[in-house]
C-alpha cells in the first residue's frame, strides 16, 4: 500500500488527485512540477482510485469481454508468451551443456548461451505471427466475398437492397441543422450483404481535426434493453439502440459516396441517423443529428 | 494465496495457460474501463489490447502485500486509458455521457456469472466504499466511473464545485487510509 505522507496543501492534492483519476493537461502538470511542494510521487492516489474502480465495475455488474475481442486477445496472447518465451532465459536442459555448468557460475548471472533458443524460439513467434496474419487476411478475404465494392454494384446487385432517401431535420418538422445546407442524396442498403452506401451531397465540409460525420444504424431486429428511451419532438426515433456505422468526413461540395462500415450484423435496418461527433466518433451519440434516412414499414 | 495461485505470478513466469485466464478474470474490468474511457468502440477495442499488453508485461511487478490483483489491474489499466487519452489532446471520457452498452456488441457474449476470487476482491473494494459518507461515494462515482470533471459534477449534483472538490479529496484520503488500515486489503471486510 502507498503510505506515502499526503502533502498539507489542498491545491497539490487535487493535482494528485487528478492525476490518477484523468491525467493532467499541459498547464496542470507545469503547475505540478513547479508546485513549491512538488516531489510527491505520482501515483500516491492510484491505489485509492483503482480499488474504487473495482468497487464500481462490480457494482454495476460483471461484464466480460466480447467473444470477437476476447477471441483476437487469445490469439496476442499465444503470440505474446511465444514471443516471451523466445527472449527469456531458457531453463537448463539434461543434455544442456550449461546444466553442467558449476552452480556458482550460475549464481554469479552468467545465463547459459541464450543463441539457439533466442533463433528458434524468434523463428516460432515470428511464424506464429505470419500465421495470425495469414489467418487475419483469410478471413477478411471470406467475409468480403459476397461484398460490392462501389455503390453502382451494390445498387444493381439486387436481393434485398433498399434504396432510400437521405432527409434532412426540415422534412421532419425539425430546426434545421447549421450543416445542413439542404442535404440531398440517397442510402443503399442490404441486411443481407450486411453493406451500403450513402451518396450525400448538400452538407457542409469537415475539418476532421474539429468534428466528423458518423453513422447509426438502428435495426428493428435488435433489443432496446434497459436503456431509456428518447424522443425527440415527440418523434421516437432514437428508441432502439444503435449500431456504429463509421464515422466518415466530407472533404468538399458535391456529391459524396460513403461506404457503410456497420460495426456489428444487422437484421434489418430500420433508420440510419448521421450525427456530427467529435474527431474519431463516439460510443454514445448527444444525438445531434444532421440528417437521417428512414425506412418505411 | 500462495504466489503459485496467483494468476500474475504465472503470467509472469510466462504460463501460457495463466495469461489465457487473466483475460477470462479481468478482461471484463479492463473492457468496462477502456468502454467507459474511449471515445468510440473501435478505440476502446484498441486499448483492451494495449492493456493487456501492458498488463502481461508489468505483471511481475505484482505485490500481493500491495492489494488485490483486481486492483493491479485496474491501476494498470487506468494508466494506460489516461495515456491513450492524454496523447489525443482530450480528457478520458470525454464525449461519452453514458455507456450501457450503446452501440456495443450485444450478442450475449458480454456477460459472465463472477469468477469467484475476483468476486472476493470485488467484494473488498465496495467494502471500502461503504465505509465513505454518501456525499463522497456519489461525487467519486460521477468523477471516477462516469469521468465527469469537478465542474460537470458541480453541474449536475447542484454542489459548489469548492464542495466537489472536498468530497473528493476526503474521500480518497479516506480510501488511502483504509487500504492502510488493511494492510493492503489483505484483511477482509
Amino acid at each position: 500500500m502507498n503510505t506515502t505522507p499526503l502533502p498539507d496543501d489542498d491545491r497539490m492534492v487535487d493535482l494528485l488527485i487528478e492525476q490518477s483519476i484523468a491525467g493532467l493537461n499541459d498547464h496542470e502538470r507545469r503547475e505540478l512540477e513547479t508546485h513549491p511542494r512538488a516531489g510527491f510521487g505520482a501515483d500516491v492516489f492510484d491505489a485509492a482510485v483503482a480499488t474504487l474502480d473495482v468497487a464500481f465495475a462490480s457494482e454495476a455488474g460483471a461484464e466480460a469481454l466480447p467473444d470477437r475481442i476476447r477471441s483476437s486477445l487469445a490469439d496476442l496472447a499465444r503470440v505474446w508468451t511465444a514471443e516471451e518465451l523466445a527472449h527469456a532465459p531458457p531453463e537448463p536442459l539434461p543434455f544442456d551443456p550449461a546444466a553442467a555448468t558449476p552452480a556458482g557460475a550460475a549464481r554469479d548471472g552468467t545465463a547459459p548461451s541464450p543463441g539457439f533458443w533466442r533463433s528458434g524460439g524468434g523463428w516460432v513467434a515470428a511464424a506464429v505471427f505470419m500465421l495470425l496474419a495469414v489467418s487475419m487476411w483469410w478471413n477478411q478475404g471470406a467475409s468480403v466475398t459476397a461484398q460490392c465494392n462501389t455503390y453502382e454494384q451494390l445498387l444493381s446487385s439486387g436481393g434485398d437492397v433498399i434504396q432510400l432517401p437521405l432527409a434532412g431535420l426540415p422534412a421532419l418538422n425539425l430546426a434545421r441543422h447549421d450543416l445542413d445546407g439542404g442535404v440531398s442524396g440517397d442510402l443503399i442498403w442490404s441486411d443481407e450483404r450486411n453493406q451500403g452506401f450513402m451518396r450525400i451531397s448538400g452538407i457542409s465540409p469537415n475539418e476532421p481535426t474539429a468534428f466528423q460525420y458518423q453513422l447509426w444504424i438502428f435495426d428493428a431486429e435488435r433489443p432496446t434493453g434497459a436503456l431509456p428511451r428518447f424522443e425527440t419532438e415527440g418523434i421516437p426515433i432514437l428508441t432502439q439502440r444503435p449500431v456504429d456505422g463509421g464515422v466518415f468526413d466530407i472533404a468538399e461540395d458535391g456529391e459524396v459516396i460513403v461506404p457503410i462500415d456497420a460495426k456489428l450484423p444487422i437484421g434489418r435496418a430500420a433508420l440510419f441517423a448521421v450525427t456530427k461527433e467529435p474527431p474519431g466518433g463516439v460510443v454514445v451519440s448527444e444525438r445531434d443529428i444532421v440528417f437521417l434516412a428512414v425506412r418505411d414499414g | 494465496m500462495s504466489d503459485d495461485e496467483h494468476i500474475l505470478a504465472r503470467v509472469a513466469a510466462g504460463d501460457e495457460l495463466a495469461v489465457q485466464e487473466c483475460l477470462d478474470r479481468f478482461g471484463g474490468l479492463v473492457w468496462s474501463l477502456a468502454r467507459r474511457m474511449c471515445p468510440n468502440y473501435a478505440d476502446a477495442e484498441d486499448a483492451v489490447q494495449d492493456v493487456f499488453i501492458s498488463l502481461w508485461r508489468n505483471a511481475g511487478r505484482y505485490d500481493a502485500n500491495i492489494g488485490t490483483e483486481a486492483t493491479f489491474v485496474a491501476m494498470i489499466a487506468r494508466r494506460r486509458l489516461i495515456d491513450r487519452a492524454r496523447r489525443r489532446g482530450r480528457r478520458p471520457g470525454e464525449g461519452v455521457l453514458f455507456t450501457e452498452n450503446s452501440g456495443m456488441p450485444e450478442d450475449g457474449s458480454g456477460r459472465v456469472g463472477g469468477d469467484a476470487e475476483l468476486r472476493e476482491e470485488a467484494v473488498r473494494a465496495e467494502g471500502v466504499l461503504d465505509r465513505l459518507s454518501r456525499d463522497q461515494q456519489s461525487v467519486l462515482r460521477l468523477a471516477i466511473y462516469r469521468g465527469l470533471s469537478h465542474e460537470k459534477i458541480a453541474q449536475s449534483t447542484g454542489m459548489p464545485l469548492g464542495t466537489v472538490k472536498t468530497h473528493i479529496r476526503r474521500g480518497l484520503m479516506r480510501v488511502r487510509d483504509l487500504l492502510g488500515e488493511r494492510g493492503g486489503m489483505g484483511v477482509s471486510s
